[in-house]
């Protein structure tokens, strides 16, 4: 094939992709059988949209009945937060226009935050959490400060999206055991295949990354497509999140992270550390899905965890204590790299390569460098760590023996809570990417 | 159990392809014998084992890794790829741009794996979705095996259980001659197996002599 016949596959190709998407369920779709789902398999669906292979058992358990009277009194306790929330934004809008309201912002913020981070921790209220994520991420400023611009993205990605035969894939593999997304082509794969490939021609620098459909996945089950375009946004790109230098090209904040884990494992539990080492277990072969999808799909906790149960909150205080103790709560700042430097929404013309769909023969420079300062970072990060081991063992061996055991009984408390990779989370899936990142 | 065998292998063993190609669906037909065509996307990697029991004497732990198609994942790879005794590489029947990507990803295995001795890596080739009417096999593909020393490909299907258990034996087969012709005992993934077999037996009694 020569190369006007390459191109020319590749726009029949994402022409076909489109209008598949475009078409969704309406007459005429082409819908292999077995790209939807099986209809003669009883399936119950959890609160959470959720589906679950046994039926769910008719009655509640006590525990469950617990946890949902729980829930319903917190209910009451945030609608009343959320008003005075409210209230604030308004005032500040008001008195925008001639005097600086940031400082009684901040009040707010100040004498709230605490409470906020609290009741977060306990779990915002399933019915509410649409209104909360999107005043976490001001969704309602920043879309209203780029009006339009979600309709051009979706137009560019019409025309040239190259990530669409990739992003086609995964919308098929995304949450299908969850009910918006369990159809070929329903309306929430519309709109996340929408999302994803505007996009991925909004923020260039990253494109489109796996992990990528889970984030957006949960953002769409709480939102509207163009919200959850613009959370996708913000989580990648506010500092506060940062996710654009995990799945940009390198990964650096990935490794930053990465790094950092070693640190840990090695300071508090070296055994396992030199044990992983020995038998090539880097830390990336399982940490990689903490990092891109929080923990989506990872941990299951609703089915033990009660709400007005702390010891798992207690127990994380407990660890983060030890972490700080020994400086390692917190990985080191992020680079200039990982953070967006190009434009976002302008468009660059995609090379042949892209085009087509050919895999890039061999590694950016970009990718090489990365790789190499990686390997390097973290081969200084387990020396330094050995010498001062070494040099903590006889003074501070006491406290390096507890310190372990505290990182011990972590996974001990947490192992009470099932953990299984297969199914599908419900509290987890939502209580991590927004309010864990934020905490 | 293990008792009955004296030996004791751990091979690992890497599938690689472009994305949605199936690598999946074929380890766990192979490994758990089951199909579904609800598998998700596979960030970074997963692995699977499968025990063989494969004579009297030999009993082979196989590690399958599933590495992800996806692109921006490549630089990755070379830390999946270690210690890797084989891997098969899968394309798409029905999308015939996953087969040019065949010699992208034996490039990438050839250029990351080494095995001591300067042998190549043992791979071949799935052709896969073969239950899919109507898919042609590329011409091209017995002339590129003669090219790149790859001695077998098969057409799978994951759906149907087609093929799958011959093109893995295959692999143990030109593994087990690997190790054989080269008396490549001292290799890691061997190393492994032996560490396996003392910490069972405790006495260290070894398969077989460095």
């Amino acid at each position: 094939m020569n190369e006007e016949d390459l191109l020319k596959r590749s726009a029949e190709e994402r022409e076909k992709i489109f209008k598949r998407y475009e078409l969704g369920r309406a007459e005429g779709a082409e819908i292999d059988p077995w790209e939807d789902p099986d209809f003669q398999i009883y399936h119950v669906t959890d609160r959470y949209g959720f589906m679950h292979d046994k039926p769910l058992p008719s009655k509640l358990d006590p525990h469950e009945a617990k946890k949902q009277q729980i829930e319903l009194e917190r209910i009451k306790k945030w609608l009343k937060m959320l008003k005075s929330w409210d209230d604030n934004e308004k005032l500040k809008d008001k008195t925008h226009k001639h005097l600086k309201s940031s400082e009684k912002i901040n009040e707010w913020e100040m004498v709230h935050k605490e409470k906020l981070h609290r009741r977060i921790y306990k779990g915002i209220p399933n019915s509410l959490r649409t209104q909360v994520w999107c005043k976490l991420l001001s969704i309602g400023k920043v879309k209203g400060e780029n009006k339009g611009e979600y309709n051009k993205m979706l137009k560019l990605a019409r025309k040239y999206s190259t990530d669409a035969r990739q992003i086609d894939s995964d919308v098929n593999r995304q949450f299908r055991e969850h009910i918006s997304f369990r159809e070929r082509y329903s309306t929430k794969q519309q709109s996340l295949f929408n999302v994803l490939t505007a996009y991925a021609m909004y923020n260039s620098e990253v494109g489109y990354c796996q992990g990528m459909s889970g984030l957006a996945g949960v953002l769409l089950m709480y939102m509207d497509e163009e919200d959850a375009f613009w959370a996708l946004h913000v989580l990648l790109s506010d500092v506060k999140y940062a996710m654009h230098g995990l799945y940009k090209e390198g990964f650096p904040k990935l490794n930053r992270f990465l790094e950092h884990h070693d640190r840990i494992l090695t300071k508090f539990m070296p055994r396992l550390k030199k044990h992983l080492d020995k038998h090539g277990v880097d830390a990336i072969l399982y940490s990689l899905k903490w990092y891109f999808v929080c923990f989506v799909e990872r941990v299951k906790l609703y089915k033990d965890f009660m709400y007005d149960e702390d010891t798992v909150i207690q127990t994380l205080e407990r660890s983060m204590d030890e972490l700080k103790k020994a400086k390692l709560d917190l990985p080191p700042p992020a680079t200039k790299e990982e953070l967006p430097s190009r434009q976002f929404g302008i468009f660059i013309e995609p090379t042949f390569e892209q085009i087509v769909g050919h895999r890039m023969e061999s590694f950016t420079n970009k990718e090489k460098e990365t790789n190499e300062i990686v390997m390097l970072r973290r081969e200084a990060a387990r020396e330094s760590i050995e010498i001062d081991n070494r040099e903590s063992q006889v003074s501070a061996s006491d406290s390096v023996g507890n310190a372990g055991t505290d990182v011990d009984s972590i996974s001990l408390s947490s192992s009470r809570y099932t953990v299984d990779s297969e199914t599908s989370i419900c509290e987890s899936t939502s209580s991590s990417i927004i309010e864990c990142t934020r905490l | 159990m293990s008792d009955l065998f004296k030996k004791e292998l751990l091979f690992k063993i890497l599938v690689v392809g472009d994305f949605g190609v199936g690598k999946t669906s074929i380890i766990k037909r192979y490994a758990e014998g089951t199909f579904s065509p609800k598998y998700k996307m596979t960030i970074g990697a997963d692995f699977a084992l499968k025990q063989l029991d494969w004579d009297s004497e030999t009993r082979i732990n196989i590690q399958l890794w599933d590495i992800a198609g996806h692109e921006r994942f490549g630089y990755l790879t070379s830390v999946y790829y270690r210690y890797a005794v084989a891997a098969a590489i899968v394309f798409d029947l029905t999308r015939p741009d996953t087969f040019f990507a065949v010699a992208k990803w034996l490039a990438d295995l050839r250029d990351k794996v080494s095995l001591p001795v300067g042998r190549p890596l043992p791979v071949i080739i799935l052709a896969n979705k073969g239950d899919v009417a109507a898919n042609k096999v590329p011409p091209q593909i017995e002339e590129f095996c003669k090219k790149n020393h790859i001695t077998s490909w098969y057409v799978t299907s994951a759906k149907e259980n087609r093929n799958i258990d011959e093109a893995m034996n295959r692999v143990v087969v030109e593994v087990l001659e690997n190790q054989r012709n080269n008396n490549l005992y001292n290799s890691d993934s061997v190393m492994l197996a032996e560490e396996m077999h003392t910490d069972k037996h405790n006495n260290g009694q070894l398969c077989c002599s460095r």
